[in-house]
């Protein structure tokens, strides 16, 4: 037989063998865009999330953030790129309520969906809501604070910012669900929210409040922190002050060494938010409305109250180290 | 040869056929199960985590009928069927954990789903003493902020468990089924080059069959060539180069066949003085005179005899057996003298007496080749001492 026709006989064969080579596949894999606030540490949990869900659904996904969360134009030039870059939905944690619905609104009309993790905008265009709702997260604090005063005493708040969106809504849940303006419900008439304390998300500043909240009234039982910054400046001032007996303190969001505090009695208990579900559900309902699967527009990812009583069970060990295992990132 | 070689060809082919049949029957029964075990397990692993989702709804149910304030219709306890939803669950949570070959990706989104679940057990049994006592509102709450969230999330995980299953299964299926297609395109490569192999080993076979012909037939022919060359030497050793007519060995083989075996008359006749003529004349008129007689015999006799140069100038007659006795005698002595007559050797004329002897030879007389060419000679030689040219019949 002549060689050539062997060949090409052959070669035949095994082009028609091997369907659907992978870099065709790659091609075809949806590209998600996933835009967090800042590169603080925080945001890895968030990115490993999201990097979990591509590698599983088999998505394209890119991770971008600012230097800081001060970096609103810089977040909103990272939205545009995506879009230029043919994206096929945008995964956005938002700097700001309502300085990112213009960018938000030109990705939708480029036919590109969007997405919000971790907060939310005001711009309706936007198709799903991943995060903690902060004003049930302030109200499960109101609840556990209320047991933990067993319905009575005074209470001074550490509030990061009065016009941040967070900050209103988990105070506001906080203060709601004491007075029971909104529930059905009497509330807790015998507590009183006596004082709050804005601190702008700075832990000395903080701490100086939570002093002069407990300075100025003598009869505070509970001190409710509502971000981080301000949870770990009121343990410091009441670890300082020698007053973990005296005053409880609920915080928000779990930091590197709040366990010593919670150990000690100086942190009696700490919302938690899910970072790694956020950047995980973000990317799948993204994925869900690339492939036109119908999807709510809020999900919420939950808070959790840790205390010394849960600190060590095994979901909640999940919760706080979501990506121990995990390699840091070296963008 | 050619048989041997082009049977070994066949029975390789036919082997090769075997073997591409047992290895192609091998790959497929693989490639089956390895695709059914794949299709099982997807099932079943779909199976039960779709249990353990249906059990997540029933409970979630129960807590929604706690929280509006219902009662069971069964007047069992809610928290009591909530429990029972739960351990529903670790019945296909253990079905689960016993299927082999999760992967890595399923593993890790599974242990979250495990994880949740866990924690959403844990919230309904903290408020189980909440619910049932809060305000319908308080209920509602306590249920969208704090349970619903963790429910949600462990049957999206358990979801996105199953499509990490499932999408796992096909690429494996895939996988397999290119594997599958591989092997067969080199099967069927190994075939082609088989049948290949075999017509190159054919035609080598053939080719190598024309070669040994050839040379077959080139031996032969030498054979033939060295049998011809063989004849001349023998016809060489019969034959008198002179007058270029048998000698006396071909006489002596030629009387060896008839002596015994049938009567016949032979004759001998010698050139009286012969000597003298190659003393006068020289050998080479000699040889011409002899010459010239041998083919005076051959014109004249050839028919009626077969005709010997038994040596010089001797020549021997075997008469055919059709010639009779009588006739026999009448041509020896006509043919004694035409030998004697005038014959121009050479541009010399020459002519001599001739003796000669005659036999009737019997074949109940028991006698040799040598005595009958001995008796010849004798009467021959007595025919020449008494005088020569005359022929003497042996009686």
């Amino acid at each position: 037989m002549n060689r050539k026709i062997a060949a090409v006989i052959a070669g035949v064969l095994l082009a028609g063998l091997l369907p659907g080579c992978s870099a065709q596949q790659k091609a075809e894999q949806p590209d998600i865009y996933v835009i967090c606030k800042s590169k603080d540490s925080y945001w890895d949990t968030t990115r490993w999330g999201a990097v979990d869900a591509g590698e599983e659904m088999g998505l394209n996904v890119y991770y971008e953030a600012p230097e800081t969360e001060a970096d609103l134009d810089v977040q909103i030039k990272m939205i545009q790129d995506a879009i230029a870059a043919g994206a096929d939905a945008i995964v956005v944690a938002p700097l700001d309520t309502d300085a990112l619905n213009n960018v938000l609104r030109d990705a939708n009309l480029q036919g590109i969906p969007v997405l919000t993790i971790d907060s939310d905008v005001s711009y309706a265009g936007r198709a799903v809501c991943v995060s903690t709702q902060n004003l049930s997260a302030g109200a499960i604090a109101a609840r556990e604070a209320a047991e933990l005063l067993h319905a009575k005493g005074e209470v001074g708040v550490i509030c990061h910012k009065a016009d941040a969106q967070t900050a209103k809504e988990r105070m506001g849940g906080f203060v709601t669900e004491l007075d029971g303006n909104v529930v059905d419900s009497d509330g807790y008439p015998e507590i009183s929210v006596v004082d709050v304390k804005y601190c702008e998300g700075d832990i000395e500043r903080s701490k100086e409040g939570t002093k002069q909240l407990i300075e100025e009234h003598p009869d505070l039982k509970l001190v409710y922190a509502t971000n981080q910054p301000g949870t770990v400046g009121a343990c410091q001032a009441i670890e300082e002050l020698g007053l973990a007996d005296q005053i409880t303190l609920v915080g928000f969001d779990y930091f590197q060494g709040a366990d010593i505090y919670i150990t000690h009695g100086v942190l009696d208990g700490v919302m938690t938010q899910n970072p790694y579900n956020m950047g995980y559900l973000g990317v799948r309902y993204a994925k869900k409305l690339i492939d036109g699967t119908a999807v709510p527009s809020i999900v919420d990812t939950g808070a959790t109250y840790v205390n010394a009583a849960n600190l060590n069970d095994a979901d909640i060990q999940w919760l706080l180290n979501p990506i121990v295992d995990r390699p840091a990132f070296t963008d | 040869m050619k048989k041997n070689k082009i049977s070994r060809v066949y029975t390789f082919a036919g082997i090769l056929l075997v073997a591409f049949c047992i290895l192609n029957l091998v790959i497929e029964n693989l490639v089956y199960v390895n695709s059914r075990r794949i299709y099982d397990r997807n099932i079943s692993s779909v199976e039960y985590l779709s249990g353990m989702n249906d059990c997540l709804s029933t409970i979630d149910d129960n807590v929604l009928m706690l929280v509006a304030g219902m009662q069971n219709n069964t007047g069992t306890d809610i928290f009591d069927n909530i429990e029972q939803g739960f351990q529903e669950l670790f019945q296909w949570e253990g079905r689960y954990n016993a299927l082999p070959g999760r992967s890595e990706l399923e593993e890790r989104r599974y242990q979250q789903a495990s994880l949740s679940i866990a924690a959403y057990r844990k919230k309904i049994n903290e408020v189980r003493n909440v619910l049932p006592v809060a305000g319908s509102e308080m209920a509602r709450a306590i249920y969208a902020q704090e349970l619903s969230p963790l429910q949600v999330c462990a049957a999206e995980m358990l979801d996105a468990t199953i499509e990490i299953g499932t999408d796992q299964a096909e690429k494996n299926v895939r996988r397999s089924s290119i594997l599958h297609g591989i092997s067969q395109a080199v099967l069927i490569l190994l075939a082609l080059l088989g049948v290949v192999g075999m017509v190159i080993a054919s035609r080598r076979a053939l080719a190598a069959n024309d070669e040994i012909e050839r040379q077959s037939e080139e031996l032969e022919e030498a054979s033939v060539r060295l049998d011809r060359s063989r004849q001349k030497m023998e016809d060489a050793a019969l034959m008198n180069i002179l007058t270029g007519m048998q000698n006396r060995y071909a006489l002596e083989s030629r009387l060896e066949r008839s002596i015994g075996k049938s009567r016949f008359n032979i004759a001998v006749f010698d050139v009286d003085n012969f000597k003298a003529i190659n003393d006068t004349y020289g050998y080479e008129t000699g040889d011409e005179y002899l010459a010239c007689i041998a083919e005076r015999l051959r014109e004249q006799y050839g028919n009626t005899a077969e005709i010997f140069n038994v040596h010089g100038a001797e020549f021997c007659l075997l008469f055919s057996d059709s010639i009779s006795d009588m006739q026999a005698q009448s041509l020896a002595e006509q043919i004694r003298q035409s030998i004697g007559t005038m014959i121009d050797a050479g541009g010399i004329s020459l002519r001599s007496n001739v003796s000669g002897s005659l036999w009737h030879v019997l074949p109940n007389e028991n006698l040799t080749v040598n005595d009958v060419l001995k008796k010849l000679d004798e009467a021959l030689h007595a025919a020449k001492r008494d005088g020569g040219n005359r022929l003497y019949q042996i009686t």
